[in-house]
């Protein structure tokens, strides 16, 4: 009797669960909610919210429709496979969010493209990501692109002929090296020492020494901010004080609090969001992000506002199937919080980015930097 | 090459693990098992400093006193709950390891749900820089190798020349035996619990100071101390001590010559020589004890 009540409420439950509501608009979101990278999964999720809580305002009848199914990569690229797999044959998702880095993106992008799934990057720059696949966008520029606007300033504008790069050796660290050192070297400079660190490595000690030895004009650090933090730290800690060039990922305020004056003077770009048109969109998502959450918004999460955002507009649109989702996307054109969301034929945006300079332990806006 | 710093960054380095891998060694030694959660141990003690220090305002002696009293309380609940039991019940050290390795990343979430994954910095200013010819280093570093160095000899000391040391080493080589010649296994477990946790907690608070908190800083270290404990030798401290120094030389003189992204390829490039040629580590003892 016991075993038949178990099967009794087994066959309910399946049931029940198999007859969730239709009209139930499923979107599948892959990022890092635990482990290292879960601090990057906690701005996303944020991002995602706001930007959904907003289409629920203003559709209620498509936003109280979304469903987001949220998958945890750890950052790893088979737990991202696994998760995109997961929201495919199980979910049937028809459009997927994600995923956060660049290593796990490439890792699922070919996954997206088979099953003719659409896949939204918010913030993977990878340079390859471009030729991923006809499914595959990205609201946020490529590595390619911030490569170049930092060599030109190298050699413009700090007169550099000398580069050594400290890069972190992941696909982002990695595109923006070559991305560097390609045009650095095209306008006449020369790269004198490269070096590599892992994801999450504290000890930079040696390899600073090594950067010390071979002084060169300038030092390109392409990396994540934690890792930054210790690198600049430590390269401070041996008395050397090169000018360092950071990218959008060091642009983060606990990396200035965390390095304490050690950071003064360093440059770096970020994507421009919240400037020019799209102002005005932005100031309304770091109200509303402020009002939730009680802090400021990184580009991080207002690339993850503007994915949703994307996805809203197309669903708006009527669009439900992958199919009609991609070519929905191909014609969009959405002013969102960080710029234009406009897609070429690779799926790519096109949006501008900023040089900062850290100064007084603020970041700088560094106006012209052509003059 | 700036030999000078080298030396000096060896010398930090050496100093930090040290304290991780003699605190996992007296654990190896007692209970002859891999303790994971060693690791959640290290990362628990600077996330409990910071608690008291910088969310509380506690002054920071007394804070740092708290984290050690707490991580040993942590250490010693692991021991009574989950290690006494599987004790008694005769498991295997495979299951232990487990076990072990559940507790770890049950502390690891822990972490990161009470206290966030973002970095977190528990003193947030400049350190002074002090100079020794061409090699730089910081008030934090000479702490670090100051109370490094202190702690081993003292651990030295304690276990070859203290009745616990003594008891820890019998109970080690054969519990049954020893405890016919009335010692208690129990409470040599615990007491080696307890100290080396305080041992770890102490290491977390220093490497915690000087590169920052995140809920799995205490993987790496612990990996490391895996190595080092495998090419020391099971069963000596002297080993555990020259592997220490041997592997960060190596790899830090390698980094100076070959990209740091090869750092730790280079340490299990060793410990894989070690394991095809000299199994039983530097120390010379035999190996056939080495479970998993």
């Amino acid at each position: 009797m016991k075993k038949m009540g178990f099967v009794g409420i087994l066959i309910l439950v399946f049931t029940i669960s198999s007859c969730t509501n239709t009209d139930e608009i499923r979107i599948g979101v892959i990022s890092p909610f635990s482990g290292d990278g879960a601090v990057y999964g906690e701005s996303l999720k944020r991002g995602v919210s706001v930007a959904l809580e907003e289409i629920a305002v203003k559709h209620p009848e498509l936003g109280n429709r979304i469903k987001l199914i949220y998958e945890d990569d750890q950052l790893n690229s088979t737990y991202a496979a696994n998760a995109i797999n997961k929201l495919i044959k199980i979910d049937k998702v028809q459009v997927i969010i994600g995923a956060f880095t660049s290593n796990t993106t490439l890792a699922i992008a070919p996954i997206a493209e088979k099953n003719k799934v659409v896949l939204i990057t918010p913030t993977a720059t990878n340079y390859k990501i471009r030729n991923a696949g006809d499914y595959i966008f990205r609201v946020c520029p490529s590595d390619d692109q911030q490569g170049e606007i930092l060599a030109k300033y190298a050699i413009d504008n700090l007169s550099a002929k000398t580069a050594s790069i400290l890069y972190m050796n992941t696909d982002y660290g990695f595109g923006l090296k070559e991305a560097f050192s390609e045009i650095f070297t095209d306008l006449g400079g020369s790269i004198i020492l490269e070096d590599g660190f892992e994801q999450n490595e504290t000890d930079f000690r040696t390899v600073a020494t090594k950067i010390k030895s071979a002084n060169p004009d300038v030092l390109f650090m392409p990396s994540n901010w934690q890792e930054a933090t210790n690198a600049v730290n430590q390269i401070h800690a041996i008395g050397y004080t090169p000018q360092i060039i950071c990218t959008d990922g060091t642009f983060e305020p606990k990396f200035i609090e965390l390095t304490n004056g050690n950071s003064e003077g360093i440059i770096l770009s970020t994507m421009a969001w919240g400037v020019g048109e799209s102002k005005k969109l932005a100031e309304v998502f770091k109200n509303q992000y402020k009002n939730k959450y009680n802090e400021d918004p990184g580009s991080y999460a207002a690339l993850c506002y503007d994915a949703m955002k994307v996805v809203g507009k197309v669903l708006e649109g009527g669009a439900r199937s992958s199919d009609e989702v991609r070519e929905a996307l191909y014609d969009l054109d959405y002013l969102g919080a960080t710029g234009h969301n406009k897609f070429d034929s690779s799926g790519e945006v096109n949006k501008s980015f900023d040089l900062y300079v850290i100064s007084h332990n603020k970041f700088t806006l560094i106006e012209d930097p052509t003059e | 090459m700036l030999v000078g710093q080298v030396i000096v960054n060896s010398v930090i380095v050496v100093s930090q693990l040290l304290l991780v891998s003699i605190s996992f060694y007296v654990i190896y030694r007692t209970l002859r098992i891999f303790h994971f959660a060693h690791a959640g141990l290290y990362a628990f003690s600077p996330y409990l400093l910071y608690t008291f220090h910088n969310i509380l305002g506690l002054n920071l002696v007394g804070s740092i006193l708290g984290a050690l009293i707490g991580v040993c309380l942590l250490a010693y609940l692991l021991n009574h709950f989950i290690h006494r039991h599987l004790r008694e019940k005769k498991a295997s050290t495979l299951v232990h390891l487990i076990a072990s390795m559940g507790a770890y990343l049950i502390i690891q979430n822990m972490i990161s749900i009470m206290w966030g994954d973002d970095t977190k910095a528990i003193i947030a200013c400049t350190p002074t820089t002090y100079s020794l010819g061409d090699a730089y280093f910081t008030t934090i570093h000479t702490l670090i190798v100051v109370i490094s160095i202190t702690l081993t000899v003292a651990t030295v000391m304690i276990l070859k020349y203290t009745k616990y040391g003594m008891q820890i080493t019998a109970v080690g080589e054969n519990s049954d035996l020893s405890s016919n010649l009335g010692i208690h296994p129990e409470r040599v477990y615990t007491l080696a619990f307890i100290f080396s946790a305080c041992v770890a907690g102490i290491a977390g608070i220093l490497i915690g100071i000087d590169t920052n908190l995140v809920p799995t800083m205490g993987f790496h270290p612990l990996m490391m101390a895996v190595i080092i404990v495998v090419v020391g030798g099971v069963g000596s401290i002297r080993g555990v001590i020259i592997a220490t120094i041997g592997i960060v030389t190596i790899q830090n003189v390698a980094t100076y010559f070959i990209a740091s992204q090869w750092q730790d390829l280079i340490a299990f490039g060793v410990m894989l020589l070690f394991l095809i040629i000299k199994p039983e580590g530097v120390s010379g003892k035999p190996v056939q004890d080495l479970k998993v």
